[in-house]
């Protein structure tokens, strides 16, 4: 990865790098390369990828009985921008759309 | 049924209030003793553990100030059972990291030697583990218990996956993430995870598995390996000389060759899985309703800037790499080959549990120098194989090199925690018991 996908890749992620971070993963990924080369040369072929540790499938089927939840005055307490009633946040669909 | 290393609340608080190590993030100065199983034992959490009482930061400077207004099932566990909390501890940023050089408040280093890294992330854990504390409760991605307990002389553990329900702690990567622990011996082991262990609806990873009991067994069979060209000539000698006392003692060992590429292999495929994970989990760090906010004129500004700030360097990289994984391009190269890898990784370990009762080997080399970090390759992150297996894995006291600790690795079958935490009993005799 070169400077600029690295760039792309943390606008997608939603942060901004420094020149420090950039230097400073560039030089990580030279070296990871090496290791993802050789990870790339193991034969896997007919080797069923594994998601779980536990494959057997489990549920916890509960009736939906109202809950004690937390309280919003402390829900809320943890928002930068809220009323009485809600967080606040900046408009998402822009007007124009 | 009782903890034996039962610590003291007044002299525990005092050592977390003296500390200098960038370890502790928030001190209970008014921990009381409660009735219960636990009553009188001294335990800190690590602060990726959520609390009703007290801020959860993770060590990140994203979370600062936040308060989750609830409690991890674990600290309710533990609280229903009258454990008296005496601190959070630190760590590296959001649980990713394993040296304790990243937490957002300052690098927490080795008590043992100050010049060496502590291990992590549970760093802070580790590093204000002394008698005066029962347990320190911390978590166990890819060897966050067990490596800084090998590098500070102590008992770590982490329980098979889903043994212990993860409600409550803020997931890094979720196929992985465990809940562990540091002890002063196996009994308090055990006793904990009497208290902690159980299904719990929360967490649909949970299980149900057996709940360990005090009772000593000498293993029948042990699994060592043949694949020490990576050990300094004092923990080769250590492990062989082990394997004469094991031979002593009537225990059948089965040595084994393994395959080295796939041993290789370990730390990419845990770098690939854990960082996409939790590149994925961490999307809800933003700003908007919890955490540290930066204002914006609109709310990608907001969430940029926030993240910007609010993430360290590593964590940047990590989930930078695994958003690169984890592109369309990739998944089937990185992500989906990863999945497979770990797979044959797994069969390969678990060939060794179905024919042993055990498999010992040393947990890593001691702690490096800060000024030179681990060593890139496989015996440093040995350990981790037990996060991509799930399995059982014990970390205890064992030899010195120098001044500095190495532990033994007990590793078993997932969900035979119970066996291995008895023959555990036995080991931990066959060393000494010191701890006990």
């Amino acid at each position: 990865m070169n400077k600029e996908e690295i760039k792309k890749i943390a606008s997608s992620l939603l942060f901004d790098v420094t020149e420090e971070v950039l230097k400073d993963f560039e030089e990580f990924f030279e070296q990871h390369l090496q290791d993802l080369k050789a990870f790339e040369k193991i034969d896997t072929t007919g080797v069923k990828p594994m998601s779980f540790i536990d494959e057997t499938p489990k549920t916890f089927m509960r009736d939906d009985v109202p809950g004690k939840s937390l309280e919003k005055e402390k829900l809320l307490n943890n928002a930068t921008n809220k009323n009485d009633d809600f967080v606040i946040l900046s408009k998402v669909v822009d007007s124009e759309n | 049924m009782k903890i034996k290393n039962i610590g003291n609340i007044s002299d525990a608080i005092n050592e977390l209030k003296n500390d200098k190590n960038n370890a502790v993030s928030f001190i209970y100065e008014n921990a009381k003793i409660h009735d219960g199983l636990l009553s009188g034992a001294t335990f800190t959490i690590k602060d990726i553990f959520a609390t009703e009482d007290a801020p959860t930061q993770a060590s990140s400077k994203i979370l600062e100030n936040f308060m989750p207004y609830y409690d991890a099932e674990v600290v309710a566990r533990l609280r229903k059972a009258g454990a008296t909390f005496v601190g959070k501890t630190h760590l590296d940023e959001l649980a990713l990291g394993g040296t304790g050089t990243y937490s957002a408040y300052g690098i927490i280093k080795n008590p043992l030697d100050k010049t060496r890294i502590i291990g992590g992330s549970s760093s802070g854990a580790a590093a204000t583990f002394s008698k005066n504390i029962s347990i320190a409760l911390g978590s166990d991605t890819g060897d966050s218990v067990r490596l800084p307990a090998s590098y500070t002389g102590h008992f770590g553990f982490k329980p098979s996956y889903g043994a212990i329900s993860r409600f409550g702690l803020f997931a890094f990567a979720t196929s992985l993430d465990t809940v562990g622990f540091f002890a002063h011996n196996v009994n308090d082991l055990i006793v904990t995870s009497n208290v902690l262990f159980g299904e719990d609806e929360k967490d649909f990873s949970s299980r149900t598995v057996d709940l360990p009991t005090i009772e000593e067994i000498k293993p029948k069979r042990v699994a060592m390996l043949s694949n020490t060209e990576l050990l300094s000539k004092k923990i080769k000698d250590d492990y062989a000389h082990l394997k004469e006392t094991l031979s002593k003692e009537g225990v059948e060992i089965n040595e084994y060759k393994l395959d080295t590429k796939l041993l290789e292999a370990i730390n990419t495929c845990y770098m690939i899985i854990s960082f996409s994970e939790a590149s994925s989990n961490n999307a809800n760090l933003n700003g908007i309703a919890f955490g540290n906010s930066i204002s914006g004129k609109t709310w990608v500004d907001q969430m940029t800037s926030t993240r910007s700030k609010g993430f360290g360097r590593m964590v940047q990289r990590r989930f930078a790499l695994g958003a690169f994984y984890l592109q369309k391009e990739n998944q089937d190269i990185y992500f989906n080959k990863a999945k497979q890898v770990r797979r044959m990784i797994v069969d390969m370990f678990n060939k060794l549990y179905s024919e042993n009762d055990l498999l010992i080997f040393p947990s890593a080399p001691i702690a490096p120098l800060l000024s030179e970090g681990k060593e890139d390759n496989w015996f440093s992150s040995y350990l981790t194989h037990a996060n991509l297996s799930g399995n059982p894995s014990l970390s205890i006291p064992w030899v010195s090199e120098g001044d500095m600790p190495v532990n033994l690795t007990l590793d078993a079958k997932l969900y035979n925690d119970k066996s291995l935490l008895s023959y555990a009993l036995w080991f931990e005799r066959l060393f000494g018991g010191k701890n006990v």
